[in-house]
């Protein structure tokens, strides 16, 4: 009994693909929390909703086909469900599909939890010609059942209703599932073994249903149990079962909750119509073509990135005026000369730092809301299809595909995007190199850079070549990752394409709110910590007036950065970068541009006392004749080698620490790239300098 | 019916695109049986080969909705035609 103003708890199960979360955004509207469960990477999310008296908490777990130890998602909505003990569990049902969609059902009935079933897309399903026996089902299913339309918000209080009714009344009888007269014998003399030994898992669980996964062998639940009498009795079943069924039991029990649901329709659906899928279908034809996907793929990507960096510049235009205008506000209105280190604190350190991150907001909310539309479409999943063809060869899945093609704008998102990749492994290999896909922030240095070194015909090809070699060392790391310490079993590619499905603009909506509203918060935190320190490196130690006020103005900067924690970094580390034919000069500049890619150029030109206008095309004109003088084109080949595979930015370091869940694997990436980007470089330079010495 | 008779089962693999078969045996360890069955896709169930091209991965139709196996999964399930 759910006594009044008590809060209940609810969670939301489904298939992907059953319109789960449209159902959980129709309930709680966008008052929802995004959390991680504790210790893995799955996306928790929360919300609550006021209804008659009570409040009610939604918790929506994550869309699985099943219940079993067989991924993440599984075990976590397992456990939940489980050691939670919410108080009504809805599970989401394509109503167009009953017999798919039960056997998640199936799986929570044996878990005798209090259940609500949402037929959603019941517009779908009538459209096709299936007539249920509401009343008949609800009976032998022993729940609730409430037709939906989540997309255009029918059957909303309706559900709300069913759960209340579910929760406040006592536990209703929920049929078992019968599974033949063998496997019950066996079940029986394992639950009694259970009950004996007064197992804690089947105190807490319910003996049947431990017993149930035992006889699966279900990994986690075999791992609970160590008494050896049980788990002898288990196998003598499991072989038993074998022998006279001639299958193991998890698939012989499988096929037990399949033939209850096909019972259960049979009773209680009625097809109308036999005609189905046939839009769809044709759809299906074209865009899973090889050749024509393939096209149509390649222009969507387009039109997405197209929106993300055109539609976006207006945006990030403002936002960065509006950064330069409030660190000049704050200039400005600075009371004379005291506590000049704060003003510059504040201006170059803490709003030039945030005001970098924000600026890339407006690209994160297009690029998410382009992903949303495609997910939500049911397209990705063709794409990750048509894609697998050429992804397989260089060791990959399909899905990869986008992530890093996104890394050619920009890592941030980029990494954000490997949400969409289901394989852990998979996804922390692919987070792991997308920085090698040459970032828009690395083009102004290869603007500075190529036409100081290369004559005109050459810009093309060698511009093309770092893009190249990107490609080539992302594709090389993947597969050493994959080979070492990301090694595991690639799972045998298994994956439903969902039927195609008008997204609603709510679910767009909030999924691209979220996204953007995550990396602003979590980035931003530990971005603006970091741009705090690089300020202190570049402007401490602090040059003594005496020395300063001898010097020109654009010399001040020069001889402020060498005086310089930087500076004297760099200085420093230039027996380090030698081999990579690099000095202290390009040291410095380096140090900066771990801030973000293209602070390396107004490095350069601060520590070539150009000032720091790197806008200005009569200082770049200047300062390509500098680096002229200074370095051979070799040397300049081997800044943007280094540049394109060495440490990614802050922002990337934070953001791969924030979606890997560990310190670990950003360090990793981190350290990990820049050795890489050493030894490429410096072999480049040796042998490039034996070759030109040779000539 | 006599032995000649009865068709041997072969790799969903080998199955052309707007074929229909039933699935025999899946010869797959623990994981990769679970992850079918909650598909649907287990000993008697009737799929429908979509898509076969020689190269990448199949789209079968099982249980009314479309399914996209691995070339290395398909080769493990093995049925006949009907």
């Amino acid at each position: 009994m759910i006594p009044q103003h008590n809060e209940i708890l609810v969670a939301l199960a489904g298939n992907p693909n059953s319109g789960k979360t449209t159902v959980f955004n129709l309930l709680t509207g966008a008052r929802h929390h995004v959390g991680n469960y504790p210790g893995v990477t799955v996306e928790k999310v929360e919300g609550k909703r006021n209804y008659k008296d009570h409040t009610i908490r939604f918790v929506d777990l994550p869309g699985t086909y099943s219940l079993t130890a067989y991924s993440t998602e599984e075990l976590v909505a397992r456990h939940f469900i489980l050691d939670e003990k919410p108080d009504v569990v809805v599970d989401v049902l394509d109503a167009s599909n009953p017999e798919r969609h039960l056997y998640l059902a199936t799986q929570l009935m044996e878990m005798r939890t209090p259940l609500v079933l949402a037929f959603n897309m019941s517009d779908v399903a009538k459209g096709q010609g299936l007539e249920f026996d509401l009343q008949q089902l609800e009976t032998l299913l022993g729940a609730r059942i409430v037709p939906m339309v989540a997309s255009k918000g029918q059957g909303m209080n309706d559900l709300l209703e069913a759960i209340l009714e579910t929760a406040v009344k006592q536990a209703a009888v929920v049929p078992m599932i019968p599974y033949g007269q063998d496997i019950e014998q066996e079940l029986g003399k394992i639950e009694r073994l259970l009950v004996e030994a007064h197992s804690e898992p089947a105190a807490r669980y319910g003996s049947r249903w431990v017993a149930l996964k035992l006889l699966e062998g279900d990994a986690h639940v075999c791992s609970k149990i160590t008494s050896p009498d049980i788990l002898q009795q288990v196998d003598a079943s499991q072989v038993h079962l074998k022998k006279i069924l001639g299958d193991t039991p998890d698939v012989l029990i499988a096929d037990r909750r399949y033939g209850f649901i096909s019972g259960a329709c049979q009773e209680a659906i009625r097809h109308t119509v036999a005609t189905r899928h046939d839009i769809s279908d044709k759809i299906d034809l074209v865009l899973t073509h090889s050749k024509f996907g393939l096209l149509i793929f390649g222009a969507l990507m387009y039109l997405v990135f197209y929106l993300t960096f055109t539609l976006g510049e207006y945006p990030m235009g403002w936002l960065e005026s509006f950064f330069d205008g409030l660190g000049n506000a704050v200039i400005a209105v600075w009371p004379g000369e005291h506590l000049l280190w704060l003003q510059s604190l504040l201006v170059d350190g803490v709003i030039a730092g945030v005001g970098g991150v924000v600026v890339f907001l407006p690209n994160i909310l297009l690029l998410f809301l382009g992903i949303a539309f495609l997910e939500d479409t049911g397209y990705m999943a063709r794409a990750a299809f048509i894609m697998d063809r050429i992804m397989h060869r260089i060791g990959l899945h399909g899905k990869s595909f986008i992530p890093m093609l996104i890394g050619f704008g920009c890592s941030i998102p980029a990494i954000m995007a490997t949400r969409i990749l289901e394989n852990r492994r998979n996804r922390l290999a692919t987070m792991l190199v997308i920085p090698l896909m040459s970032c828009g922030a690395r083009i102004p240095i290869y603007a500075l850079l190529i036409p100081a070194f290369f004559p005109a015909h050459w810009r093309g090809p060698v511009m093309w070549l770092i893009y190249v070699i990107g490609i080539v060392a992302a594709i090389v790391c993947i597969n050493l990752l994959r080979k070492t310490i990301l090694k595991g079993e690639s799972v045998p590619f298994v994956m439903e394409l969902p039927p195609y499905r008008m997204p609603t603009w709510k679910g767009l909506m909030i999924h691209m709110w979220d996204r953007g509203w995550m990396y602003l918060k979590k980035a931003g935190t530990i971005i603006l910590g970091l741009s705090i320190v690089l300020w202190f490196l570049m402007s401490y130690p602090a040059l003594p007036d005496d020395r300063l006020v001898l010097l020109a103005e654009e010399e001040q900067h020069a001889a402020s950065l060498q005086h310089s924690a930087a500076g004297r970094i760099g200085k420093a580390m230039e027996p380090v970068i030698r081999p990579m034919g690099f000095d202290w000069k390009i040291g410095t500049a380096l140090i900066g541009a771990t801030m973000a890619k293209e602070v390396f150029v107004t490095q350069l030109s601060i520590v070539y006392s150009l000032g720091d206008e790197d806008e200005d095309e009569e200082t770049l004109t200047l300062l390509r004749e500098h680096l002229r003088a200074d370095y051979s084109p070799l040397q300049g080949f081997c800044i943007m080698l280094f540049c394109l595979l060495s440490t990614p930015c802050i922002a990337t370091v934070a953001i791969t620490r924030k979606e890997s869940g560990k310190w670990k694997w950003a360090l990793f990436q981190f350290f990990g790239l820049t050795a890489m980007a050493y030894l490429v470089t410096t072999l480049v330079f040796q042998i490039g300098s034996l070759i030109q010495g040779l000539m | 019916m006599s032995e000649e008779n009865k068709i041997q089962p072969v790799p969903l693999l080998e199955m052309s695109p707007g074929k229909t078969a039933r699935v025999v045996s899946i010869d797959a360890g623990h994981d990769l049986k679970n992850r079918l069955s909650s598909l649907g896709v287990l000993a008697g169930s009737t799929l429908h080969v979509i898509r076969n091209e020689g190269a990448g991965q199949l789209i079968v139709m099982i249980k009314n909705s479309k399914v996209v196996l691995g070339r290395g999964a398909s080769s493990k399930i093995f049925v006949t035609p009907t």
